[in-house]
């Protein structure tokens, strides 16, 4: 197994290592807090010739993912990271991407979306993105980060798969945090990710149309076959996720990731850098004598539809964590869960909880108060509200909306 | 675990400090996390930085709201901010200060350590850089830390002569508490610091105090509600026998905290981040940059 070296690193130069080590051929982004700190280190690596690749500084998120789109089309690897409105700008590209099978990672450092203009980190930005066709992983801390991005070449170039992969890593919380993380040597790197093997791509000598004119001949056709593309990936996260244990000893889930979840009475699901914060508090809750378990959703598509019915197995109440909102709706991720779960052996009650919005903390007393909401509803037999607005300021809402 | 909040003033150095605590942690074999608050920071700003350092891994991502320790690299800043928020019964702060912190506000009774941190940085660097002495005292109090590793932290991260200065910086602050430092008992002030702050201007939503609006309208004006004269480490001072209120400063300020009144420049020190463009610009050099005092 590859040893690896432990250091404290700051998490968007993890994402940097991890990404050179990948040796993409090009990399092609415009800066947004808070992903700068990732593409200002690929710029550095490339200035110093410590990585081989051609670093092209956009003049907009959209010319950065139609650089890459065409970079990709030839044939190589290509990679970018954005944020929030900068990922938005994508948009367009990006199911262009998907469409065209063509397998660039994107980091997602998730920022919440304009307006009103905020830094902070909720999922609205790549959650977006749920029905472009393409493959979105979320992370719960920096080495999941740093491991996630090399796997993530692997997912997105298997000739099974050819789908763009966006790594989500929540931004500031686990962009800018300093903490112990465990780097490889490039060698075996280069064993567990082999030079990317197109199965298609043009040449000047052999010129191509990457997204062919359609209509209603074919574009239920191409819908079907990305759709099994994502399907497929299921089976490759997991087989991706193993294999990089094998090599590198560290696992962190394939489509989920599981933690108490046996016994328990009350699950959570969420996604991304709340997590560490959960373990803790299940930990503590099941010291109390609380049955609580938890799931990580780290592949978020494809969604893991038969491994949640598996691991909610006979708990009675499931509270899902949203950092995300389709307005007029519910949370995102509570409205697939549910979803999920409708036709599961034993179908508990979920409770869709909207928190973490624009970074608001989520902390031990908020994870308290949230099981002790679960089990009122389990208690009562019933969910009182659809989407629940953890700790929402009331007294700071104009009138009209109190 | 040790939770720890560091303040200070975006430059001053409290997010490479929170870093370097938990490289020389990791270093003497514990695990940690150090995370900046996140936001615009500016150089001069009111900044925060969080530390945690466990003997397993740290997962809980959150503000360090409840700290065991308080490091404050910016002797001025207890009058604005409420820095020993939270600080747990049997915490302790530590400030860069030479004068006794008893006169300052402050939010609870706490024994806090003055460290001459600005005077050893001038000595080591000629530049306030405070941070690794007030780590040198932190880690002589406390023991969270070797000194050693905090010194190879600061060489790891600047090699050369800058990492030596840093090293020898963090070692005066540590023999300044070995020498016998004791704490100062401060007690809670009347006055809160920091404050509400005040907006009879207008009605205007979108300032502290003021609902939200419903479509995140935010009406002109409202930095008029955040008084940003506590960033300023040092204040133009305007000799008027020298100033002919041509209004070059004014044209330049970039904060509109200096205007032209009666043929003469006036600085509203409420505002004035003390950048000094509008010295540098004079062409009478009638504006001199004081360096401001507690």
């Amino acid at each position: 197994m590859a040893h690896g070296k432990l250091s404290v690193m700051e998490g968007s130069m993890a994402i940097a290592q991890a990404i050179k080590a990948c040796r993409p051929d090009v990399v092609s982004a415009y800066p947004i807090t808070p992903q700068t700190h990732i593409i200002e280190s690929l710029a550095q690596m490339v200035a110093n010739g410590e990585l081989d690749a051609e670093y092209i500084r956009a003049d907009s998120e959209f010319s950065a993912a139609s650089i890459l789109a065409g970079a990709s089309a030839t044939g190589v690897r290509a990679y970018t990271a954005s944020s929030s409105q900068g990922l938005l700008l994508m948009t367009e590209v990006i199911y262009y991407l998907a469409r065209t099978r063509l397998p660039v990672v994107f980091t997602g450092a998730n920022r919440q979306v304009t307006a009103p203009i905020g830094l902070q980190p909720d999922h609205q930005d790549t959650m977006s993105f749920r029905d472009a066709g393409i493959i979105e992983l979320y992370v719960e801390d920096v080495q999941e980060a740093y491991d996630t991005h090399l796997q993530a070449f692997k997912i997105a170039e298997d000739h099974d798969v050819l789908l763009p992969v966006m790594v989500c890593v929540d931004g500031f919380v686990l962009t800018h945090v300093y903490e112990p993380v465990k780097t490889f040597e490039q060698a075996d790197v280069d064993a567990f990710l082999p030079p990317y093997d197109p199965a298609h791509y043009m040449t000047p000598e052999k010129p191509m149309v990457f997204g062919s004119g359609t209509d209603d001949l074919n574009t239920m056709e191409f819908h079907y076959m990305n759709h099994q593309a994502v399907l497929r990936a299921r089976d490759k996260i997991e087989a991706v996720a193993r294999e990089y244990e094998a090599m590198f000893g560290h696992y962190h889930g394939g489509l989920i990731d599981t933690y108490a979840t046996e016994d328990a009475e009350v699950i959570l699901v969420a996604m991304g850098s709340v997590i560490g914060t959960l373990r803790e508090a299940v930990d503590i809750l099941r010291g109390e004598g609380v049955k609580v378990g938890l799931i990580k959703v780290r592949s978020f598509r494809p969604f893991p539809t038969e491994a949640l019915k598996q691991a909610v197995g006979r708990a009675g109440a499931v509270a899902v964590f949203d950092r995300a909102l389709s307005f007029g709706f519910q949370g995102v991720l509570a409205t697939d869960v549910k979803t999920a779960l409708y036709d599961a052996p034993h179908r508990p009650l979920v409770l869709g909880l909207m928190a973490g919005f624009g970074g608001r903390e989520v902390n031990l007393d908020t994870v308290r108060e949230i099981v002790q909401r679960a089990r009122r509803a389990l208690d009562a037999g019933r969910v009182p509200h659809e989407a629940e607005f953890i700790g929402l300021k009331t007294e700071t809402l104009p009138q009209v909306f109190v | 675990m040790k939770e720890i909040r560091l303040h200070g003033r975006g430059g001053q150095g409290a997010v490479l400090a929170a870093e370097l605590m938990v490289v020389a942690a990791f270093e003497d074999g514990k695990y940690g996390q150090a995370f900046p608050a996140f936001g615009g920071e500016r150089r001069g700003a009111p900044v925060q930085a969080f530390v945690r350092l466990d003997a397993r891994p740290v997962r809980v991502r959150y503000r360090v709201n409840q700290p065991d320790h308080v490091i404050i690299l910016d002797r001025m800043l207890p009058n604005t901010v409420d820095v020993l928020s939270g600080l747990k019964p049997d915490g302790l702060a530590f400030m860069d200060s030479e004068k006794s912190p008893a006169t300052l506000l402050w939010s609870v009774d706490a024994p806090v350590y003055a460290v001459p941190a600005t005077r050893i940085a001038l000595e080591v660097f000629g530049q306030p850089f405070v941070n690794p002495a007030m780590l040198g005292a932190w880690a002589a109090v406390t023991r969270e830390v070797s000194l050693e590793a905090i010194q190879r932290a600061y060489q790891h991260r600047f090699p050369g002569s800058l990492g030596e200065k840093n090293s020898r910086a963090a070692q005066k602050g540590y023999d300044f508490i070995r020498a016998g430092a004791t704490p100062v008992q401060v007690k809670k002030s009347e006055q809160t610091p920091g404050g509400v702050i005040k907006w009879n201007r207008e009605e205007v939503a979108g300032v502290p105090g003021q609902p939200l609006h419903f479509a995140s309208v935010v009406a002109a004006r409202t930095s008029l509600a955040y008084p940003t004269g506590s960033w300023r480490y040092s204040r133009p001072v305007v000799d008027p026998a020298a100033c002919n209120g041509c209004g070059v400063c004014e044209t330049f300020c970039p904060d509109s905290s200096l205007m032209i009144v009666d043929k003469q420049a006036i600085v509203d020190y409420g505002f004035c981040k003390g950048c000094g463009i509008c010295a540098e610009e004079c062409a009478r050099n009638a504006i001199q940059m004081v360096i401001e005092e507690a």
